[in-house]
């Protein structure tokens, strides 16, 4: 008989797991389902071995299907021994009942999933999807003329989320603004977050023992993920501690521009902050100062950085840049 | 896609399988034509894997799996009619939960829709984001979007999309000057946190991308748009350049290069950890946005007069 495939292997896994709600020994498994039946013998302990760990790299690529098989140690109240089983219960695999959807409400979660267009995670939207199809929704269309799309073309973003979730350690090379050259970091990812469309990691820097935020954009290699390296960050929400940690500063951080009145950039930034006053000055809080001048940038001189210092200088240098790279001011 | 992984297509299948079996039972008996279209499959696809099913079950501890114990169907139906009427079913009846990461990615992109509609279906998305988050069977995984506030026209310009109807604004264009333009909108697109809008443009008899920040005024008129285009016809690039005057060579690390990948870039060459690119342009200001993407990493290498440009753009500035 021709070997089974890994998923009809992985299939029979979780029905038969699903059947035994007391579990079974590793033993009963092996010896039972098809895929590892057939190569079970439970007398040559280097291929007893070798199906073991297949049996953990199927019950790991199952729990990334969202099906989490369960461990169960058993103490043996009247001698001294344990068993272990393994089993994936009824209210952890099923979509609870009173989450359904309408078909407006489907709507709006296959659009979620659409979003995702390229990368790692439209794999993961696109499994998100098939699960609610099978709630036999049919779709109305209100809004079929709204697509979001998340960017994350790159490699680099799919290497820190491949490590977020494996609770993985992360090498790469990081320019910081104003540094010339870029510096090798160490870090355990903990959270990623698209603000304002840009990409930022909370991480812990396994070098300087602490939590530090950075920007993917400036990440000068693509990270790769360290082998045999974890860090347990805890039960802790990460993208609630960096939300509020970059809501804080924005609240914290005022910069005063001046915008020409006549400008495309009048237009596009009193759409989001709101009119200018009087004397054609904008205020708005910004969470990050070279984030802040790199979105102003290109608005040339129609914007005029007042204050902070930090916003004036960082905008002076990235002009003085542009025109010496383009043969203006030497 | 360059980063898919074998992986991909095994838990694609395990889980097309797990979601096949309980709309069967809640649909018993159906066509493969409406199960195809309702999980956006191929006919044949659907069929191979009807044939696969019926060949799992659920062994007893010998290794033996019984006919009662494994998935059965009306064969007669099947190959006759195209028609899955499940006979036999084992171990699973209902919808599997989200895994953190599915639950994840859900949640984002509502995130990102909610900017853009109304204050009924934003009440909406909340319930919604409380219910998929319940949904999952290991929380969410710490993958979040935040999105801006979203600019002042936006709203407007999903409710006439939603109503079919006209919009009309001032819209003022880098090359043109400002305008009032008359549209019938297609679709409303967010791209790396801008909102764009794809439109008929009635003063310009054509198709346009305008962006959503820059629109002033804007009306939702009671007018009915006469035809409608399916938005899902639009091709994935915005702007369409190819009539353009500015056609430029940058340079940027080729660690960048990523910054410019919406602007259709075309490698010219890459030496030494840089790349060059070349790109059509619509106007000198869409050089300068290129350029602002990166400050001080993007260099315009050619042609001369737009360096020049480049240059004096920035002097201004400082």
């Amino acid at each position: 008989m021709a070997e089974l495939s890994k998923e009809e292997r992985q299939f029979s896994l979780i029905l038969t797991l699903i059947s035994h709600r007391y579990g079974l020994l590793i033993d009963e498994i092996l010896g039972s389902v098809p895929g590892y039946r057939d190569k079970y013998n439970p007398n040559n302990k280097t291929s007893l071995d070798s199906l073991k760990r297949q049996f953990e790299r199927d019950k790991s690529d199952i729990r990334d299907l969202g099906i989490v098989i369960e461990t169960l140690t058993l103490e043996y109240a009247w001698e001294d021994g344990h068993e272990t089983r393994y089993r994936i219960s009824e209210s952890d695999y099923e979509l609870p009942e009173d989450v359904t959807f309408s078909p407006a409400e489907f709507s709006l979660l296959r659009l979620a999933a659409e979003a995702w267009r390229d990368g790692s995670l439209s794999m993961e939207s696109r499994h998100a999807l098939t699960k609610l199809r099978s709630l036999g929704i049919p779709a109305n269309d209100a809004l079929v003329g709204v697509a979001p799309r998340i960017n994350t073309s790159n490699d680099t973003f799919d290497v820190l989320e491949e490590t977020l979730q494996r609770q993985g350690v992360a090498r790469f090379l990081y320019l910081k603004p104003g540094e010339g050259a870029p510096t090798e970091r160490t870090v355990a990812p903990l959270a990623l977050t698209n603000r304002h469309g840009i990409w930022h990691m909370l991480g812990h820097d396994i070098d300087v023992h602490d939590q530090r935020t950075f920007l993917l954009s400036r990440m000068v290699s693509t990270p790769t993920k360290l082998p045999n390296r974890t860090f347990d960050g805890g039960a802790i929400d990460y993208s609630d501690q960096l939300e509020n940690e970059l809501s804080a500063l924005e609240l914290q951080n005022t910069a005063v521009l001046r915008v020409d009145p006549s400008s495309d950039a009048h237009i596009r930034l009193c759409a989001i902050y709101g009119p200018l006053n009087q004397a054609s000055e904008l205020e708005l809080h910004f969470s990050d100062v070279n984030i802040l001048a790199d979105e102003l940038t290109e608005f040339g001189d129609s914007v005029r950085a007042l204050s902070p210092a930090s916003l004036v200088e960082a905008l002076q240098s990235r002009f003085g840049a542009i025109a010496h790279n383009h043969g203006g001011v030497k | 896609m360059a980063t898919a992984k074998p992986r991909a297509q095994a838990s694609d299948r395990i889980t097309l399988l797990l979601s096949l079996v309980p709309y069967l039972l809640q649909n018993n008996p159906v066509s493969v034509a409406e199960v195809a279209e309702n999980f956006d499959e191929k006919p044949a696809t659907i069929k191979k894997m009807i044939e696969d099913l019926t060949s799992m079950g659920v062994p007893d501890r010998a290794g033996d799996v019984y006919s009662n114990q494994m998935f059965d169907i009306d064969w007669d139906l099947f190959e006759h009619d195209d028609i899955i009427s499940l006979t036999n079913t084992v171990a699973i009846d209902a919808t599997p939960r989200f895994s953190g990461r599915e639950a994840a990615t859900l949640l984002a992109g509502l995130s990102l829709i909610e900017q853009a509609v109304d204050a009924n279906t934003k009440s909406v998305i909340s319930e919604l984001i409380r219910k998929v988050a319940r949904g999952s069977s290991q929380g969410t995984a710490e993958i979040t979007i935040s999105a801006p506030t979203p600019p002042s026209g936006l709203e407007t310009v999903t409710r006439a999309l939603s109503a079919g109807v006209h919009v009309e604004f001032e819209y003022r264009s880098p090359t043109s000057g400002s305008a009032t333009r008359l549209v019938d909108p297609v679709r409303v697109e967010n791209v790396a946190g801008t909102w764009f809008l794809r439109a008929w443009c009635h003063s310009r008899e054509a198709l346009r991308t305008f962006r959503v920040d820059r629109l002033e005024n804007v009306r939702m008129l009671d007018t009915k748009i006469d035809i409608a285009i399916d938005p899902s016809t639009l091709p994935d690039t915005l702007f369409d350049v190819s009539d353009t005057d500015i056609v430029a060579v940058l340079e940027l690390p080729t660690w960048a290069r990523s910054a410019l990948a919406d602007f259709a870039p075309r490698e010219v060459r890459s030496a030494a950890g840089k790349v060059q690119l070349e790109i059509n342009f619509g106007s000198l200001e869409s050089v300068f946005r290129a350029i602002s993407l990166r400050p001080g990493l993007i260099t315009v290498v050619s042609p001369e007069s737009v360096r020049a440009h480049v240059a004096a753009w920035a002097t201004s500035a400082l």
